[in-house]
């Protein structure tokens, strides 16, 4: 096999590796490429890896007492300097950020993170992805190989393949290096209690909600419409009001619901672009100018203090 | 212990005027340090607080960055000196050149044990420029970095918080550490730091400068486009908050949303 061959696609979470496949399976338009799953640890991986019809699964060994995961970095590097893969994927988790940053500066390429889209023209790949926080799209095209992708999870949907071939399964070392970071303890977070890009509706709440113990309000108003609730980001990270999970926006969360409340939500466009796909979009803000309005189909300019019970009442009148 | 601060100084995405046709422009922008690079700056000033060195701010792009505004701006915030490397050529640079000049630089200055940078930059947001500078000065690195305390001379421990879980790591230095925007709040310049800001030493370099004689491009920009947006109906409910609210929960209704 000629030494340009391959698509590697890399994630530490073998959840993601179906997803990614799927990206690589479009780069392979014209088949003459394999593609290589990078997996680690756990024996459950190559199951779950093997259906989705990828070549061969390279299976890194699970990290040893002390080390982080990132530290397969080592492997990951000798590996791609022996098969020299024409494209490497990498599922853009924070873990899956810092290899794919370490692999970029090792390989002197630029990755595309969070590739949204390509196209496979006569000229080579084009790529695009978000900046200005969703204010606008990038379309580039990678001018070194091999090309280094980051992709986000639900960006393309994983297909299981029908009648796959069995993969080729190779072990790899876990190699330790010499000079790393000690990982000396860690702890679960909360379990996801929510995912939103499910949701029917959603009740958001931003930083017009003036304290913590006022959520309960729009909590009843949640409860009457069936919606979940969400919120602005500073509420979330800042504030510490609500779980990561729960925020909308280029960094957390897109949805797809029928109905978008939104209170106390000023509209920046981190923010309004988690919305785009939202059927309906209300909007509650105490400042007529606020940017949202012109993003809502209705709008309400008044104090959300006063709109909050007024819509309770209305939702049990009618 | 010195540390430098590198910060993106970049068009306020707040003020992207997007066209009819979709197309992009910062011209009307003003240049600002990233919103998510201030918790960096201040996370660093205050481990010089406690453990004494100081922090040098860094920063390189087109001459656009150099404005006495925003260097003032980085000075008033604590630290104590100012790197800028200009050229023209780090217009649109891509992260591999970001990473290559702001590396480069690094090297020159003396006595640095540590680099932080913000979550990512708020114009671009790759998340990436951090790592790969830490990667190509050959030190540890690492993102998502929440906490950071100096527990040995040339050791810190910091907790990282992933998806799904936080950890505790001992890192050992020299170090490059991409922090998250809640590690602290960044702080408001007193009066008494303004004044003191534009006493304190600017270094201006050249890509020359730093012996990097050409940066080719590691990728090309085709286009730049804000994604369709869904047309809107933009209808404010007008009369009192209780007509508004009645009206809406009929207008949802016949929507087919409640
Ligand atoms: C790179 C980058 C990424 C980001 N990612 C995200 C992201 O993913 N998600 C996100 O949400 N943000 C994100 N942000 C932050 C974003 O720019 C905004 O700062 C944030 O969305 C604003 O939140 P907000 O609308 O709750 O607060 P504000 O902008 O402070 O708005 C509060 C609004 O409430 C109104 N109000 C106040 N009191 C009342 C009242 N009593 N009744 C009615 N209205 C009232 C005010 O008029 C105001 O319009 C990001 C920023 C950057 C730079």
């Amino acid at each position: 096999m000629s030494s340009q061959a391959w698509i590697f696609v890399v994630s530490e979470d073998v959840n993601l590796i179906g997803e990614l496949v799927s990206a690589a399976r479009r780069l392979n338009r014209d088949g003459d490429l394999s593609i290589a799953a990078v997996v680690v640890g756990d024996s459950t991986a190559i199951p779950l890896t093997g259906t989705q019809g990828v070549d061969r699964i390279y299976r890194i060994e699970k990290p040893p007492e002390g080390c982080l995961v990132e530290d397969l970095f080592d492997t990951l590097w000798e590996l791609v300097n022996q098969q020299k893969p024409a494209y490497v994927l990498i599922g853009a988790t924070t873990s899956g950020r810092l290899i794919c940053g370490r692999l970029a500066a090792r390989l002197d390429v630029s990755a595309i993170t969070d590739v949204r889209s390509f196209d496979l023209l006569d000229d080579g790949l084009t790529a695009r992805h978000m900046i200005f926080a969703g204010g606008a799209e990038r379309l580039e095209r990678p001018l070194r190989l091999p090309v280094l992708m980051s992709v986000a999870r639900g960006q393309f949907e994983a297909e299981a393949v029908q009648n796959p071939k069995t993969p080729e399964v190779i072990d790899l070392p876990f190699l330790v290096p010499e000079k790393r970071s000690v990982l000396r303890e860690r702890m679960d977070l909360p379990a996801v209690s929510v995912n939103l890009a499910d949701a029917k509706r959603v009740v958001c709440l931003g930083r017009g909600i003036a304290r913590q113990e006022d959520l309960v309000l729009a909590e009843n108003l949640a409860r009457e419409l069936g919606a979940e609730i969400a919120c602005t980001r500073p509420l979330s990270e800042g504030l510490g009001w609500l779980p990561r999970e729960r925020y909308i926006g280029i960094s957390g969360a897109y949805i797809k619901s029928d109905l978008y409340i939104g209170l106390g939500v000023s509209g920046q466009v981190q923010h309004t672009v988690g919305i785009t796909d939202v059927k309906v979009i209300v909007a509650v803000n105490r400042d007529p100018d606020a940017p949202i309005f012109k993003q809502a189909d209705y709008g309400i300019a008044a104090d959300l203090y006063q709109v909050l019970p007024a819509l309770i009442e209305a939702i049990r009148a009618g | 212990m010195n540390i430098i601060v590198c910060l993106k100084i970049a068009p306020d995405p707040e003020d992207l005027q997007i066209g009819s046709d979709g197309s992009v422009s910062t011209t009307h922008a003003g240049w600002t340090i990233g919103s998510f690079d201030l918790p960096a700056l201040e996370a660093g000033v205050r481990l010089t607080e406690m453990y004494g060195g100081k922090v040098i701010a860094l920063s390189v792009g087109p001459s656009a960055i150099n404005q006495s505004k925003v260097r003032k701006d980085i000075l008033s915030r604590g630290a104590e000196e100012l790197v800028l490397v200009v050229d023209e050529a780090l217009q649109d640079a891509s992260t591999a050149e970001t990473a290559r000049v702001l590396a480069t630089a690094i090297q020159k200055i003396e006595n640095v044990q540590l680099v932080l940078f913000g979550e990512g930059s708020a114009d671009l947001y790759f998340q990436q420029t951090g790592v790969q500078v830490g990667e190509r000065l050959g030190w540890v690195s690492l993102n998502a970095i929440r906490d950071i305390r100096v527990i040995e001379a040339d050791k810190l421990q910091v907790q990282r918080v992933l998806e799904q879980e936080i950890q505790v790591i001992e890192v050992p230095l020299p170090a490059a550490l991409s922090v998250t925007s809640d590690i602290c709040e960044p702080r408001l310049a007193s009066m008494r730091e303004i004044l003191r800001a534009s006493r304190k030493p600017v270094l201006e370099w050249s890509l020359a400068d730093l012996g990097i004689e050409s940066l080719p491009a590691s990728v090309e920009i085709l286009a730049v486009q804000a994604p369709p947006r869904t047309a809107r109906r933009g209808i404010i409910l007008d009369g009192s908050v209780e007509e508004a609210a009645t009206m809406l929960v009929n207008i949802l209704k016949k929507d087919g949303v409640l």
